[in-house]
């Protein structure tokens, strides 16, 4: 039963509106980032340098792209930077897709047609993630061979072996803390049966952490440090670093191995209380 | 005859309000059996505690004589269509029925096809749900209810939107389903008279409490007959039927909008010669009197009084 469950939202989801939407937004942002990587003197940045370096490459909080110490022999990790400055949009496609598949059937009231047959709508939601996880992550995937290729080519540069193998973990560690970010606006428009409050969340915590964050730089409060440390968009600002400061991909791994779960749990204990009007 | 639905003592409390006060109800298989009640009596609330979208507060309930863990697999046999259809507006009727063809794990496409055939929503072609008129999705949601030939139907106000025509092709389709298939049906609907052309069994609801559950046989026998006075003043009139006739058992209808009333007595049905005179006699103007048979909402009206 589970299976159908799948098939069915698959085959709604494929025939949806939204989902040529997202195409196209992906297209778009794909144009646009080549556009950025095309046009010579333009530089990405949301966020910016902390000051310290490695390697003679400058370490960033946020997300910094097209801003090379030496263009004509750019560092591997100055690539890296440029391929994936986009992750400040996709942070909220993927967020948005994620509640958008996992609240559909909720709002337009299809939910409850599945839960008079008898279905669990812990399944059915589960059924939602799944789904949710397999197209933001076919996407997200697709998103950064793409401007990666578009940056390698726009500089020039070739990657090893092992270069690529790096490349695969950062972006599947950006991805897992953007998938936290999803289970955590969906949980939320579970919670209040509104997008906008997903939204709205989702805005407050990505530009809110950027201030807290340069705040807190002077004042090194312990409760700051604490609030950041279980903010998502905190952790996907800092995963730029993770090559240099390599105590940042334990956190960020510790952080997402428990909020997965927790996010999850929280939405399956919701589901096993409400009921549906 | 085996029991499909039976309820005993359901209860459905929102703080301190019951939406549902300790409701027994019984249908047996093959019965089409209408739940009456006005906007807010607990229809729909007890149709949701039936198809589990919400929880009871108190007493049981059983499906196809299956209660407690059995209940989810039982819901399997169910159609339901409760309040407004709910559908996918991005997708044409023939996939939304699709859609939940797969999801119930029913073979074969033509499934598909059959449900739309019936709701009369085969031609729509590629037209999308959102473009549709009120009435098509409410046969789209009832398309979907059939879908599968389910063997109980719970249906929430199905024929909201509907024109007379395909009102009379679902009362069609639901007796036929009952009569052939063995089908029960279970609607729940504020119209009265629309239920009286094909239920067999009633159960009539106020402020969440069953008033009464009966067939439609035994619904007929006490819609019975009354002896009607048009009076212009049934103040006074009233007054002379307890003081000078001892008559106390009548009630007064209000002529809304116009002076006068209706003094409407269930006995002394032979004696509206001597009670005319009598009021004449006292000066009351008795402007007609007959003999009828009480509408299904007024029995309905009386119930809900005498509650």
């Amino acid at each position: 039963m589970f299976a159908n469950i799948i098939r069915c939202d698959w085959y709604r989801l494929v025939r949806s509106r939204f989902l040529q939407i997202t195409v196209i937004v992906f297209a778009v942002v794909i144009g646009l980032f080549a556009l950025f990587c095309t046009s010579g003197n333009s530089r990405f940045s949301f966020g910016g340098p902390t000051g310290n370096t490695k390697d003679g490459v400058p370490l960033i909080d946020g997300f910094v792209g097209f801003a090379y110490v030496d263009a004509a022999h750019p560092h591997f990790w100055e690539i890296m930077y440029s391929a994936t400055c986009f992750t400040v949009i996709t942070l909220f496609a993927i967020s948005i897709t994620g509640m958008i598949i996992t609240s559909t059937d909720d709002l337009n009231g299809t939910t409850k047609l599945a839960v008079a047959r008898g279905n669990s709508q812990t399944l059915m939601f589960v059924s939602k993630v799944i789904l949710a996880v397999l197209v933001t992550g076919v996407l997200w995937v697709l998103h950064n061979l793409v401007t990666l290729l578009i940056t390698l080519s726009q500089m020039d540069f070739s990657l090893t072996g092992e270069q690529w193998s790096a490349w695969v973990k950062f972006i599947g560690l950006s991805y897992l803390v953007q998938l936290v970010l999803m289970l955590l606006a969906s949980w939320l428009v579970l919670l209040t049966r509104s997008r906008v409050v997903g939204f709205a969340v989702l805005v407050v915590l990505t530009f809110g952490t950027i201030i807290v964050t340069a705040v807190n730089r002077e004042l090194d409060s312990q409760v700051i440090n604490t609030l950041l440390a279980i903010d998502p968009v905190w952790h996907l600002y800092r995963i730029g670093r993770a090559w240099a400061e390599t105590q940042i991909t334990g956190q960020a791994l510790l952080f997402c191995g428990v909020a997965i779960p927790v996010l999850m749990a929280a939405s399956i204990i919701h589901l096993r209380s409400r009921e549906l009007s | 005859m085996s029991t499909v639905v039976q309820t005993t003592g359901l209860t459905k409390r929102y703080g301190r309000t019951a939406a549902l006060d300790e409701v027994d109800i019984t249908v047996e298989a093959g019965q089409i059996y209408g739940l009456i009640g006005q906007n807010g009596a607990g229809k729909t609330t007890l149709i949701r505690l039936l198809t589990g979208l919400a929880r009871p507060s108190g007493g049981s309930l059983s499906l196809f004589e299956d209660s407690g863990a059995g209940l989810n697999l039982q819901r399997r046999r169910i159609g339901a269509l409760i309040e407004s259809p709910a559908l996918t507006l991005d997708l044409t009727a023939e996939q939304n029925i699709e859609a939940i063809r797969i999801q119930r794990g029913i073979a074969g496409r033509h499934r598909t096809r059959e449900a739309l055939e019936v709701v009369g929503l085969q031609d729509t072609g590629r037209k999308k749900v959102r473009q549709f008129s009120l009435g098509m999705r409410q046969r789209l949601g009832l398309g979907i209810a059939l879908l599968g030939d389910p063997e109980l139907l719970i249906l929430d106000e199905p024929v909201n939107g509907l024109d007379p025509m395909w009102m009379a092709t679902v009362r069609t389709e639901l007796v036929r389903r009952a009569r052939q298939d063995g089908t029960t049906v279970m609607i729940s609907s504020h119209l009265l008279a629309e239920l009286d052309l094909f239920a067999t069994h009633y159960g009539f609801i106020h402020r969440g409490r069953l008033l009464a559950q009966m067939s439609a046989a035994e619904l007929h026998s006490r819609c019975q007959h009354t002896l009607r006075i048009d009076v212009a003043d049934p103040a006074a009139a009233a007054t002379v039927l307890e003081e000078e006739l001892d008559i106390r058992t009548f009630r007064i209808a209000d002529d809304a909008g116009a002076t006068g009333g209706q003094v409407i007595l269930a006995d002394h049905l032979d004696q509206a010669s001597r009670i005319n005179s009598a009021l004449v006699g006292r000066g009351v103007e008795v402007r007609g009197i007959e003999t009828r048979g009480a509408s299904l909402e007024e029995f309905f009206a009386d119930l809900v009084k005498g509650a």
